[in-house]
């Protein structure tokens, strides 16, 4: 019995060791960049051997630490003499055959028997051998060898994404009081702290630089329009919320985009990102368009009928997006109806006094936008999923945002949503089935019309002509600027059939006239021909009027929502 | 005084003749800065303009034509005016107070947009 006892035994007592060696760091984590830390060094024992001299290597990242001091403490052993060395630039070769914790075999093998392989150049790395050596008493383990205190650094840069290896045992020998020889050694394993420490264990280190982050504008009106559109980085605060100043402000750039400087945000923060539109961008004035109003007046329909609409989603319904609910509340009253459609065509016919709760040049940009997974999709959080928080990390460094205004409501200057379930279910089959759809057709690419716009000298008046080509338009729009300097505008005269509904808005101080019509029903279609003339008298006799009159923007929409895209030739 | 008569009557019966006959085209004075060598063609007086400058649209023929501007990168038409233009120069004048400070192109043609000439200009 007692045979097979010891056979049973026999491996613990082959793999036992002597001592270990234990380092781990004091103070409370998590730590954070520029904290100062301490690594302490003890021994553990393992079967009483008693230590007379040791003498053992480690290293740390010094990309990661920056070493302020060492410090021996040995309370128990106050007569040892005691030593450390320091190197930079190397980074110890664990020997192949032996185990990283078998650390009086790695000295030995690793590293006394290695030659110039035990420790190659590696510039990440600094290396310090502690030698204790005690001749009347032996070391006491459990006992703090030595103290080194280091100065968190910032990893940003450095190419490593974390603090979970900061320092490392490299190897050790030790003996007893009666021989230094390496024959001598003690077998010696790795303490409970391990073999390296992490200062990642008990939460990520904070205050790391998040490096350079991307902000990505996502809308339609960038193409034209991205240095006008403005950012502001807070604090997140709460769930959805920013608290304090501006962390950063600025404009984005010509690709849409906002790229950090490497010190401004810092990783594993939350930031809150506003976007904003310059107040005095005057292309404002031009995001809600015939075919803007077209759409809001068919919501405004399907609500008062109360029938289904042909996007889907529930009986008094016309939109194929639920966000289009807040982009087409002009009034702020909570719901679509006819007072908002209203707002809107006056809005086109130039109208003063309406609602200030929608985009226009009087108005300034009234934003709506959030992170693109979400935009669209309401949560008790996320008010029609405008999510405005982003958190940098190591994996991720850019971000998407989308951007859209009040009064789009056919996404021509917003961002159109792309998130799960941002799109009724309804909708999206309808569009599989090629079903009606207002919102549907009007975002599909616009279909191409030829147009004739010119001026012309007559009888000493300018007068500017618009011949329609294109039949079953049901709204049409066209913005025209002129030199006011020379041209005062005497008249707007209409051909476009007896029932259609038409306006011109005239901005004396932009010189811009706005003209154009709308049957909000789509029941019947702007007449083709010679459908608009403007007259203008001149203040000084002219020969021509080249240049006198420009097309600024131009848009038509048919009875089905379709997009017209006008080809002036 | 036989003399004197005739005369008389001579002087008399030429100023009967009718005006016309004697009518000769007025031929267009042309700048130098804005002579066409070609037979047709578009010119402007400075491509650099601030208000407005002179150009000679030169035409193969009495008609209807279109001066068109446009873009200077998308090649976006922008104006466009219809102009009905005598055979050879004719001096006019474009307007670029209600354009862009950019560059643009001015294109000359036919009623029908058969392109007859172009140049560009930028608006300082």
């Amino acid at each position: 019995m007692r045979k097979f006892l010891l056979l049973l035994c026999l491996p613990l007592l082959t793999f036992g060791q002597d001592l270990k060696l234990d380092h781990s760091y004091t103070g409370n984590a998590p730590f954070e960049v520029g904290e100062e830390i301490i690594i302490k060094f003890n021994t553990l024992s393992d079967d009483n051997k008693d230590v007379y001299f040791m003498m053992f290597d480690y290293q740390y990242n010094n990309k990661l630490l920056e070493k302020v001091s060492h410090e021996f403490k040995l309370p128990d052993n106050q007569s040892a003499s005691k030593s450390l060395n320091h190197w930079d630039g190397y980074k110890f070769n664990v020997k192949d055959g032996y185990d990283e914790t078998d650390l009086d075999n790695q000295f030995f093998y690793g590293w006394q028997n290695a030659g110039n392989s035990s420790y190659p150049q590696n510039a990440d790395w600094s290396v310090e051998r502690i030698i204790v050596q005690e001749s009347g008493t032996a070391i006491s383990h459990n006992e703090t060898i030595i103290e080194v205190k280091f100065k968190v650094k910032d990893r940003q840069g450095t190419g490593y994404d974390n603090y979970e290896e900061v320092t490392r045992l490299n190897w050790m020998k030790a003996t007893d009081n009666t021989s230094t020889a390496n024959s001598n050694r003690y077998d010696v394993a790795v303490g409970p702290g391990g073999i390296k420490v992490n200062l990642d264990n008990q939460g990520d280190v904070t205050g790391v630089d998040a490096g350079s982050v991307t902000l990505k504008l996502n809308t339609e009106a960038k193409t034209d329009h991205a240095t006008t559109f403005k950012y502001n980085i807070y604090a997140a605060d709460g769930v959805n919320g920013k608290t304090g100043d501006a962390i950063k402000s600025g404009n984005f750039d010509a690709n849409g985009e906002v790229i950090t400087d490497a010190s401004d945000l810092t990783i594993g923060e939350e930031y809150y990102f506003e976007i904003l539109v310059d107040d005095n961008s005057e292309w404002l004035d031009d995001v809600l368009t015939v075919t803007d109003v077209y759409i809001i007046f068919q919501q405004a329909i399907a609500a008062a009928n109360g029938s289904d609409g042909p996007g889907g989603g529930g009986d008094t319904n016309s939109f194929d997006y639920p966000i289009q609910y807040l982009l087409g509340e002009l009034t702020n009253s909570g719901t679509i109806d006819f007072d908002d459609s209203y707002q809107a065509l006056g809005h086109v016919q130039g109208v003063d006094g309406l609602s200030e709760w929608f985009t226009n040049n009087t108005n300034g940009a009234k934003n709506v936008w959030g992170r693109v997974e979400q935009l669209g999709v309401s949560t008790d959080d996320y008010y029609f999923g405008q999510k405005f928080i982003f958190k940098p990390t190591d994996a991720t460094k850019t971000f998407n945002f989308g951007h859209a205004l009040i009064g789009d409501v056919d996404f021509s200057h917003g961002y159109t949503p792309t998130a799960e379930g941002s799109q009724y279910e309804e909708a999206q089959q309808a569009q599989n089935q090629a079903r009606y759809s207002v919102t549907f057709n009007a975002m599909q690419t616009p279909i191409e019309a030829n147009l004739d716009i010119t001026s012309e000298l007559v009888e000493g008046k300018v007068e500017l002509t618009i011949n329609l080509a294109e039949e079953g338009l049901a709204g049409a729009q066209f913005n025209v600027k002129y030199d006011n300097t020379i041209l005062d505008l005497e008249n707007a005269i209409f051909d476009t059939g007896n029932e259609m509904t038409n306006f011109a808005n005239h901005r004396e101080q932009q010189a811009i006239i706005s003209i154009g019509s709308l049957d909000q029903d789509g029941d019947i279609a702007i007449k083709t021909g010679n459908s608009y003339k403007l007259i203008f008298n001149p203040n000084e006799t002219l020969s021509n009027t080249s240049g006198l009159i420009t097309f600024s923007f131009t848009e038509g929409v048919k009875q089905d929502g379709t997009k017209v895209k006008f080809n002036i030739q | 005084m036989k003399k004197f008569i005739t005369l008389l009557v001579i002087l008399t019966l030429t100023s009967c003749v009718r005006d016309e006959e004697f009518i000769i085209d007025p031929i267009t004075e042309v700048p130098e800065a804005l002579v066409i060598d070609d037979l047709v063609g578009i010119k402007l007086e400075s491509n650099i303009v601030t208000e407005r400058v002179a150009m000679n649209v030169k035409l193969p023929e009495d008609g209807v034509y279109r001066i068109k501007i446009r873009h200077g990168m998308n090649n976006e038409l922008i104006s466009q005016e219809k102009v009905t233009g005598r055979e050879g120069d004719n001096i006019l004048k474009v307007y670029v107070s209600a354009l862009d400070k950019s560059s643009f192109m001015l294109e000359l043609t036919n009623e029908f947009h058969v392109v007859i000439g172009r140049t560009a200009f930028t608006v300082n």
